[in-house]
């Protein structure tokens, strides 16, 4: 009995061995110090260039990408900070700050776009879905997962019936709390890599009926506009705004997040 | 006795007018002026008249002493005029000494000072400056105009108008003053419709528009003229380069001699004595001007709103420690002489908490030959509503001045209010209902920046999807199906062993029971009796699967209720083993007790036996 207890126990702690090990002192974390000395100095064209840096290194933190965004909109550059938030929240979905300055950045665009009104059961899923990121699902489903099977061993082995009684409720609950968990992070991954969505770079785009010059023209979309790509044809994608409209326009001309 | 006096004094004048007075009324002696009157330019030959006034009989007047000119005089021309107003009498008389002078020479003369002496003080006049220009053959022409009034209509030289302009190369911003003028050597009978410029590209005010043309004469290239002036208006250039000033154009009616009807008789009354003149309309235009607006020498300090002129600027407030809810003014005055209209608000970032109410703005502002002068007044309303120490920062107010051609700035030190608190101030916040107020906002801004050092990690590193998130799954599905196999083994080893146990009891018993029985044969009592409580307890440890430390008679009983033995059964049971205690501490019986012993035991062990093989 003890010795199952020890292997989940360290089965566990393999599990965290996913995370990276923090280390404070690498060149990344000294370029990011670097170019938040130069934020505070005002210097933000080179601030910028020190934070894509970390980018370009192929690295990246919720934090960056917040700094990188505050310093876009402090340029003036209102479609790159919105990307820069919206890639932070990616990373870091509740964060407070993120979502104040997206919200205040997101006033400066043109374009309006009212959200179609979605049934409250999608809007809450929605809503829960962006609670957390990709991974926090998929460990909290793994762990939730884990402990449901340590439930089920311990009721299994135990001969005392209140322990099997309280530990089954609890080993039913722990299982749907990771299959939901497994499907948010399912829907949450398919958001980002699926059908990711995108900024409007472009100061002005015309939005085509069909991926080519001569479809009709639907409607115009302008910079720092959030859209959502479904497909891609040759150097076209197909766009969905919040509003249900979709149309085709340049991939050129937009931004994943 | 005054009436009376003055009765006598100006008796020749209209006596009636007095007695129709009713002897009522206050004579209006006035202050005495002595002023002379003489043309300003006039031309060689022309004959002119120099004139001395003075509004009271002058005991005694002392002529100017006048050289370079041919004159006679002085001739005195009295006038006097009474007038009742309401029982009010005023009187004003008029002495006039003349003098008719001829110039003989061009060139300019000064007619020095006269004097005169009422009353025993003396008044001396100013001297009058005369220039007198190369002859113009007008009298001449007026006599003999023969040949003149045959030519048609007016020459150009003779009827022209100009704008003038006071200078054309100015800085932006700088004042210019247009006069537009009429000059003419004609008989002007009346001036028709006119145009005015639009003056597009400057900021315009009209300085003095007289409502009636006033001609004038005046020395234009050396020719005399009468001149006019229409209007005059303050430019100020609201552009760099070079501006166009568009024509002026005025209709003009001539008075010219008429041509058709001229008769003998038109002949010999002369010219304008029977009206033999005709009207003749010119419209005249002036030649257009250009105005050079120079850019600034020096680049604008921060802060520049357009001010060129000569300011002198104050700033300041009426008290500096109030209490709340005492108002506050703070005045800023801009004086001077510049482009002040177009002056905007100062710009002061007062506290947000302090009530500052919109500036009261008084012009007092003159447009004059020297440009826009006057003064420019900000009056500021600041009520304090909360205690404390409230700082107004310094403001800056720059303008250009054109004559040093550079920005001048005057800077405010900033201001403080010292705000206490107003003895009624509780009050005052109860009044105003919702104490609290909502905070206010002076601006939105991005939040700032994260500073503590984040995790950076590679990107797109997504657990989800990975091998290892599978993998792990799969790990952990394997130890659950390991674990479960592992106790599955155990309990059935378990099991196997609690049956083993078992199935052995009854046998066991059976051995010592038998064992029991040779040590009763033996008569060894004693060892008997430790036999059969060691068979008993064993086959009870056995059969329940318990440990000998753990039985004791209130398990035992428990356990086999539990297994729905028979109460008469686990009765028996009882008393069997408090029989074998008695015997125990209790020795010396027959040997049949024993045997009687250990024949219940094996009645009772069948029992148990049967009901285990029931259940």
């Amino acid at each position: 009995m003890n010795r199952i207890i020890i292997s989940f126990i360290s089965f566990i702690l393999f599990l965290f061995a996913f995370i990276p090990s923090r280390a404070n002192t690498g060149e990344p974390e000294l370029l990011f110090q670097k170019a938040n000395q130069l934020y505070l100095a005002g210097d933000l064209p080179a601030a910028r260039e020190e934070y894509l840096k970390i980018l370009d290194a192929g690295l990246e933190s919720a934090e960056v990408y917040y700094n990188l965004g505050n310093t876009c909109y402090k340029m003036g550059i209102i479609p790159s900070a919105i990307l820069y938030y919206e890639k932070s929240l990616v990373l870091n979905p509740r964060d407070e700050d993120t979502q104040f300055n997206l919200s205040l950045a997101n006033e400066l665009i043109v374009d309006k776009i009212e959200p179609l009104n979605r049934f409250f059961i999608n809007r809450w899923i929605g809503s829960l879905t962006n609670l957390l990121g990709t991974d926090s699902w998929a460990l909290i489903s793994l762990i939730t997962f884990i402990l449901a099977l340590a439930s089920f061993v311990i009721i299994y082995g135990t001969r005392r019936l209140a322990i099997k009684k309280a530990l089954l409720l609890c080993a039913i609950l722990l299982s749907l709390m990771s299959v939901s968990s497994l499907l948010l992070a399912h829907k949450s991954h398919r958001a980002l890599n699926v059908t990711p969505s995108a900024i409007v770079f472009a100061p002005s785009i015309t939005a085509k009926s069909s991926p080519d010059n001569s479809g009709t023209d639907l409607f115009v979309l302008h910079e720092g506009t959030k859209v959502r790509i479904t497909d891609q044809v040759g150097n076209w994608v197909r766009i969905r705004l919040a509003d249900g409209n979709q149309a085709w326009i340049p991939a050129d001309s937009v931004e994943k997040i | 006795m005054n009436i009376i006096k003055s009765f006598r004094r100006f008796s020749w004048l209209g006596l009636a007018l007095f007695g129709l007075a009713g002897g009522v009324g206050v004579m209006a002696q006035e202050a005495i002026e002595f002023v002379a009157s003489a043309p300003k330019v006039v031309a060689v030959g022309e004959a002119f008249r120099v004139s001395f006034s003075v509004n009271a009989k002058a005991d005694h007047f002392s002529g100017p002493k006048i050289e370079g000119f041919h004159f006679s005089g002085p001739m005195l021309s009295t006038s006097m005029s009474t007038q009742i107003i309401n029982n009010q009498v005023t009187q004003s008389a008029s002495y006039t000494y003349n003098y008719t002078l001829q110039a003989t020479e061009e060139g300019v003369f000064t007619i020095p000072a006269a004097t005169v002496t009422v009353k025993g003080k003396e008044y001396t006049t100013d001297p009058v400056k005369i220039e007198v220009v190369k002859g113009q053959n007008e009298s001449a022409r007026a006599n003999t105009g023969q040949v003149e009034d045959s030519q048609p209509g007016v020459k150009a030289e003779d009827l022209f108008v100009r704008v003038e302009l006071d200078r054309n190369q100015v800085f932006k911003g700088e004042h210019i003053v247009a006069t537009i003028k009429i000059y003419s050597r004609v008989n002007l009978a009346r001036l028709g419709e006119m145009k005015m410029p639009s003056f597009s590209g400057f900021w315009s005010q009209e300085v003095m528009t007289p409502a009636q043309v006033n001609l004038e004469r005046t020395n234009y290239k050396g020719q005399l003229y009468n001149m006019g002036i229409i209007r005059q208006t303050i430019l100020v250039p609201q552009q760099t380069g070079t501006i166009k000033i568009e024509p002026f154009e005025l209709e003009c009616f001539v008075n010219v001699p008429s041509q058709r009807s001229r008769s003998v008789f038109d002949d010999f009354f002369g010219d304008g004595f029977f009206g033999s003149y005709e009207t003749l309309s010119r419209k005249l235009v002036s030649p257009p001007m250009e105005v050079k607006v120079k850019p600034f020498p020096v680049s604008p300090p921060p802060g520049y709103t357009g001010a060129v002129g000569n300011f002198s600027v104050s700033a300041n407030l009426d008290k500096t420690t109030v209490k709340t809810n005492e108002p506050v003014n703070l005045k800023v005055v801009i004086k001077g002489n510049g482009n002040l209209k177009l002056i905007d608000l100062p710009s002061f970032r007062f506290p947000a908490d302090l009530e500052v109410y919109d500036p009261k703005v008084k012009d007092q502002i003159e447009a004059g030959l020297n440009g826009i002068s006057g003064s420019k007044t900000f009056d500021y309303l600041i009520i304090p509503r909360f205690p404390g120490s409230f700082e107004i920062p310094s403001w800056s107010f720059t303008w250009f001045d054109p004559s040093a051609g550079e920005f001048r700035t005057f800077t405010t030190n900033p201001m403080v209010i010292e705000v206490e608190r107003g003895e009624n101030d509780s009050e005052a916040t109860v009044m105003s209902a919702p104490g609290r107020e909502n905070i206010r906002f002076l601006g939105q801004d991005v939040r700032f920046i994260k500073t503590e050092t984040p995790r950076i990690r590679p990107t797109g590193n997504s657990i989800y999807g990975s091998k290892g998130f599978i993998f792990s799954y799969i790990i952990a599905l394997l130890i659950f199906v390991l674990g479960i196999l592992m106790l599955h083994h155990r309990f059935k080893s378990q099991a196997d062993q609690e049956g083993s146990r078992y199935r052995r009891a009854s046998s066991v018993i059976r051995k010592r029971l038998a064992k029991t029985r040779s040590h009763l044969a033996k008569q060894e009592h004693e060892l008997a009796l430790e036999s059969l409580i060691k068979a008993i307890w064993g086959y009870l440890g056995d059969k329940l699967n318990m440990d000998q430390t753990m039985l004791n008679r209130e398990n035992i009983r428990e356990m086999l209720e539990g297994k729905n033995m028979s109460p008469e059964t686990i009765l028996d049971l009882e008393q069997l083993l408090d029989n074998i205690e008695f015997l125990r501490y209790a020795p010396g019986q027959s040997v049949a007790d024993y045997d009687t012993l250990v024949t219940k035991a094996s009645d009772l062990i069948m029992k148990i036996e049967k009901s285990y093989r029931r259940s």
